[in-house]
This record gives structure tokens, C-alpha cells and sequence, in this order.
């Protein structure tokens, strides 16, 4: 039997989507501890998973497109995939949520702290966002 | 999101929201005197299921930043500069009486005193300078006995001092017998916080004004000591009490139950103390050693003349021998009529004013310090140790206020509010959480693409 070349892309996506689930796990909890050294380490790492779990991601898109069948000939793997990428959805969101709270609090302490430049200070040194193409 | 999740978020906010009221109480009091910085701490809720991931974080506490083992030297050098500050100031006003300078120093009326004798020696019948005589001999004698009275007086008013001082004491030590009671009672960390923030501060003024040392219970509370005696036991005061001093009538001793100036009393109460029952007393000692030598050896020359008729003089000083420097006087008979003045030694009255020379010649004669002093060096010399003594007062006190300033700031830069470090320390977070941000929002997005592939 002939191995389809998309199963290998499938399960680097799973293996991809495990490991962004357990760094962002560990992103939560550097959140939670405010654990700065760790947060900065941790944002670094998912910089990387997440650009090449979107390479995967658009790999996979493009498979689909020109084989339709491909969710009825991986059925179990897809789903598996898509369990795992709903949890690293959920971890994302739910960082997202941490880091604007966070954001809120530094932000009006600041404001209460350095009331002459609250409105005007914007974080400097920050990393730069990560360029996604949607087009792909 | 699944409902454990939410949940998770849910402590986080709460947690945070908390941590906010924690940091801007902070800030709110950075400028109220002795106030201890708090930060909250958290820790992570355990999953519910063995082996599942946390359940988000929870305050689990919100602790002092201070440092006990400062505090507690603070408070011990802060007992001995109350004691210093107020030994200081009793010994300045000591100062101010002897350099009273309206008045005239004690040294300066004497000389002046046996300017008058030398005059009227070579004037014998001159009743202008038997006037001199009596009038320098009373300015003298009444500027010893006002000096001595100043001081009885200053250690009277230290007495009544020490009863508002002692008053205050125990006001504090109850305030802090019911801040006790209310930190047993308290549940919330950050009203308990405050609380001992309270304590501190009050334990920081009993310190100064008594010495007293503290013990922290496990719960919060603390108990205060004085030499190792109960002072305030949880919500319990022995209160200082004042009682007659039976060796110094009208004056009180300090008591903490059954003992009588407790060892380890510090503070301003023990200065002042000191300062009534040794500095001051020696001082009066001089005076009345100096006040009794002067009239003694005056009126035994005086009694060895003849006055104006011939007879033989009646003594010219008086005086209490229980208290000769404030009752030092000039007979008033001798006030009354200065012919009695026994200016010569011969019965040729008119011409001799021998008597009054010899009187003149106890001026350089060294009758005190054990034969090394006369009688105005002697003066002199007391006025000398006083301003010694406040001197070294100050300079004690310089110290140890140095000495306290330096653990003040130790302790400040531990347990003090600082905007420029809470501001920076912000600012590294806001960094952070803006990086860590930026980049949740573009996973969010490459999510999406998830959720479009089904």
C-alpha cells in the first residue's frame, strides 16, 4: 500500500496542535504566576509553533481544495486533529482573556501611578507581531 | 470555551481585581507614615480530578513586605533615642537656667559680691558701700536659691511630665489591646494587614516613649513587654501606674505591677527619669554645697569683725541646713540696719576695714572641690558640667537619631511604597503581557482558518 503524503502532513498538524496545547498551558500558567522570564520565553516558542502550525494548517487547506475526499479517507485523524485544535483554541482564547485583564490592570495602575503620561505611554520594546498571510 | 474554563478565567479575574485594590492601597498611602507595602499572593487552585490541570488561582494571602528583625531593632534604638531626645531636652533647659543671662551667672554675682567687701574695706564707715555689701551679698544669695528653685521646679514639672507621658502610654498600649481584639476577629487578609500596619505604628510610639519591646503571635497580634514584663497580653493591659516616691516627697516612681521603674524601661519616660532623679539632683547638691561653704565661711570670718559700734557682728548669711541653697539669705537684721556689718577687726572701727578684706580674700581662697576650687570656679565649673553633660546629651542623641534614620531606611526601602518601582515594575509587565497579547490575537486568527477547514 502506497502511504497517502497528506497523512504525514495530518499528523505533523497533530503533533503540532499537542505541542502548542502544552506550551500554552504553560503560558497560562506563567500568566497566572506573573512570571515574566517565562511569559517572554513561552511567547518566543509560540511565535515559532504557531508560524509553522500555520504552514501545516495551509497545507492542509490547500489538500482539501484539490481533494475533496480527503475528510472521508482521514476521517479518525481529522477528528483527532480537530480535538486537540479545539483545545488550542480554548487555551488561546482563555490566555487572551488573562493577558487583557492583566493588560487592564497594569494599565489603570499605571494611570493611577503616572497620571501626567497614563493616557500617553505606550509599551515600548514590544515583540513584533507575527505576519500572517490569509491569502495562502 | 468549556465551562471549567470559564471558570478558570473567572478566578483570574477575581484574583486580579484584588490584587488591583491590593496595589492601588498602595499607592493611596504612599505618603502615610509607617505604612507597610502589601502584595498579594496567589497560588493555583487544584484540579478537581487527579491528574487534570489546575482550576485557575485564587489570593491565598496578602503578606506585609516588612522585615521583623529591622522592625525590631528599630523599635529597641527608637526606645533609646526617646530616652536620649528627652534627656537632651531636660538637660538644655538645665542649660537655660544656669546661662540665664537677665539674671547674671552665679559665678559673676559672687565676684561681684567681693567687689562690694574689698570696697567697703577701704571705706569702712561708708553706709553707701555697707548698702553695696548687704544688696551684692542678697543678689548673690537670691541668685543661688532662684537657681536651685528653677531646677526643683524643672524636676516638678518633669514630675507632672511623666504622669501624661505614662497617661499616653497606656492609651496606646489600649489601642493596641483593641487592635488585637479586632485582628482576632478579622477574617480579610487586607483589613487584617492594615490592622498590624496600625500595630506597628503604635508599637513604633511606645517604643519611643517607653522602651517597649514587642512579640508577634502566630495569629497577627502582638503582645508588649516592657523589661520582659506584660505590658499589653492580647486584648489585656497592665497599665504603667505612677507611685509616691517615699524617698523624694512629691515625686512618683514608675510601675508596671508590682515593679517599680521596670529594668528595660527606655523611651522618653526614662529619660526623663533620669533626668529628675540623677542629672538634676547632682546639680542641686553643687548648688547646695556651694550656697553652704559660701554662708559658712562668710559668717565665720563676718563673726570674727566688729560693726559699726564696736560689737561683735552677727552672722550674715542664713540658711536651712536641709536645704541651704533655697533658703540662702542675708539676716534680716543685717538687711535692716548695715551698721551691723562687722568690717573691722579692730576697735578702731572708723579706719578698719580689715575684717572686710579678710571677707574679700575668701574670693581666692580654694574652699571647695576638695581644696582645688573657689568659691565663683566652683560656680563656674557647675555651669561647665551642665553644659558638658547637655552637650554630650546631644551628641548621644545625634547618634543614635542617625543610628534609627539608617534602619528607617532599610526598613523603608523593604517595607516602603515606592511609585517609581511600582511604576517600573508595571511598565516590565505591560511589556510583556502586550507582546504576549499581539500574538495570542494573530494565533486567534490562524485559528480561525481551523475552524473554516470543518
Amino acid at each position: 500500500m502506497t502511504a497517502d503524503p497528506i497523512v504525514s502532513v495530518l499528523k505533523a498538524e497533530l503533533d503540532t496542535a499537542r505541542a502548542l496545547v502544552e506550551t500554552l498551558e504553560q503560558q497560562r500558567r506563567a500568566l497566572i504566576a506573573r512570571d515574566l522570564e517565562r511569559l517572554n520565553e513561552l511567547t518566543e516558542i509560540l511565535e515559532g509553533q504557531f508560524e509553522h502550525f500555520n504552514v501545516l494548517l495551509q497545507t492542509r487547506a490547500q489538500a482539501m481544495r484539490e481533494a475533496p475526499d480527503l475528510t472521508d479517507r482521514h476521517g479518525e485523524l481529522m477528528r483527532r486533529i480537530a480535538r486537540v485544535e479545539v483545545r488550542v483554541m480554548d487555551l488561546a482564547a482563555l490566555n487572551q482573556d488573562l493577558v487583557a485583564d492583566r493588560l487592564a490592570y497594569v494599565g489603570a495602575m499605571l494611570a493611577v501611578i503616572l497620571p501626567d503620561c497614563g493616557d500617553g505611554y505606550r509599551p515600548e520594546g514590544g515583540r513584533p507581531a507575527l505576519t500572517v498571510s490569509r491569502s495562502a | 470555551m468549556s465551562l471549567r474554563l470559564i471558570n478558570i478565567a473567572k478566578t483570574a479575574l477575581y484574583s486580579q481585581r484584588a490584587a488591583l485594590e491590593v496595589v492601588g492601597h498602595n499607592v493611596a498611602n504612599v505618603e502615610t507614615d509607617g505604612y507597610v507595602r502589601q502584595r498579594p499572593v496567589m497560588a493555583p487552585i487544584p484540579g478537581a480530578v487527579t491528574g487534570e490541570a489546575g482550576g485557575g488561582v485564587e489570593i491565598v494571602d496578602i503578606e506585609l513586605l516588612r522585615d521583623e528583625f529591622l522592625a525590631t531593632q528599630v523599635r529597641y534604638e527608637s526606645g533609646c533615642l526617646g530616652r536620649e531626645r528627652a534627656l537632651r531636652a531636660s538637660l538644655l533647659q538645665v542649660e537655660q537656667i544656669f546661662t540665664d543671662v537677665t539674671q547674671g551667672g552665679v559665678a559673676q554675682r559672687l565676684e561681684e559680691m567681693f567687689d562690694a567687701w574689698a570696697d567697703l574695706g577701704l571705706n569702712p564707715t561708708s553706709a553707701a558701700c555697707r548698702t553695696q555689701v548687704v544688696e551684692r551679698s542678697r543678689i548673690a544669695a537670691r541668685t543661688i536659691a532662684d537657681r536651685w528653685q528653677a531646677m526643683a521646679d524643672l524636676r516638678v514639672e518633669i514630675d507632672q511630665r511623666l504622669r501624661n507621658l505614662v497617661g499616653r502610654a497606656n492609651s496606646l498600649a489600649h489601642e493596641v489591646a483593641k487592635i488585637n481584639e479586632k485582628i482576632s476577629a478579622t477574617p480579610s487578609f487586607s483589613t487584617r494587614n492594615d490592622l498590624q500596619t496600625r500595630l506597628d505604628a503604635l508599637t513604633s510610639q511606645l517604643a519611643e516613649l517607653c522602651g517597649a519591646e514587642v512579640i508577634q503571635q502566630e495569629n497577627g497580634i502582638v503582645d508588649v513587654l516592657i523589661g520582659g514584663r506584660r505590658f499589653v497580653e492580647h486584648h489585656r493591659v497592665n497599665e504603667l501606674e505612677l507611685a509616691g516616691d517615699p524617698a523624694q516627697p512629691g515625686m512618683h516612681l514608675v510601675k508596671l505591677g508590682s515593679e517599680v521603674s521596670p529594668h528595660g524601661l527606655r523611651g522618653e519616660i526614662a529619660g526623663r527619669l533620669q533626668a529628675r532623679d540623677e542629672f538634676i539632683p547632682q546639680y542641686l547638691q553643687r548648688l547646695d554645697t556651694l550656697a553652704q561653704t559660701l554662708a559658712d565661711e562668710v559668717n565665720a570670718q563676718h563673726a570674727a569683725g566688729l560693726d559699726l559700734s564696736g560689737n561683735p557682728a552677727p552672722e550674715l548669711f542664713e540658711y536651712d541646713p536641709t536645704r541651704p541653697a533655697a533658703s540662702l539669705r542675708v539676716r534680716d537684721e543685717i538687711v535692716s540696719d548695715p551698721s551691723l556689718i562687722g568690717a573691722a577687726q579692730s576697735t578702731v572701727v572708723e579706719s578698719d576695714g580689715t575684717n572686710a578684706l579678710a571677707i574679700e580674700d575668701l574670693r581666692n581662697t580654694r574652699l571647695l572641690s576638695g581644696g582645688t576650687a573657689t568659691l565663683s570656679q566652683y560656680a563656674a565649673e557647675l555651669i561647665s558640667l551642665v553644659g558638658i553633660e547637655a552637650e554630650a546629651a546631644q551628641v548621644r542623641f545625634d547618634s543614635r537619631d542617625s543610628l534609627v534614620q539608617n534602619l528607617q531606611d532599610a526598613q523603608m526601602d523593604r517595607s516602603g511604597v515606592s511609585l517609581d518601582e511600582e511604576a517600573l515594575e508595571l511598565i516590565r509587565y505591560q511589556q510583556a503581557y502586550a507582546a504576549a497579547g499581539r500574538l495570542m490575537s494573530v494565533a486567534l486568527e490562524i485559528m480561525d482558518l481551523v475552524v473554516e477547514l470543518g
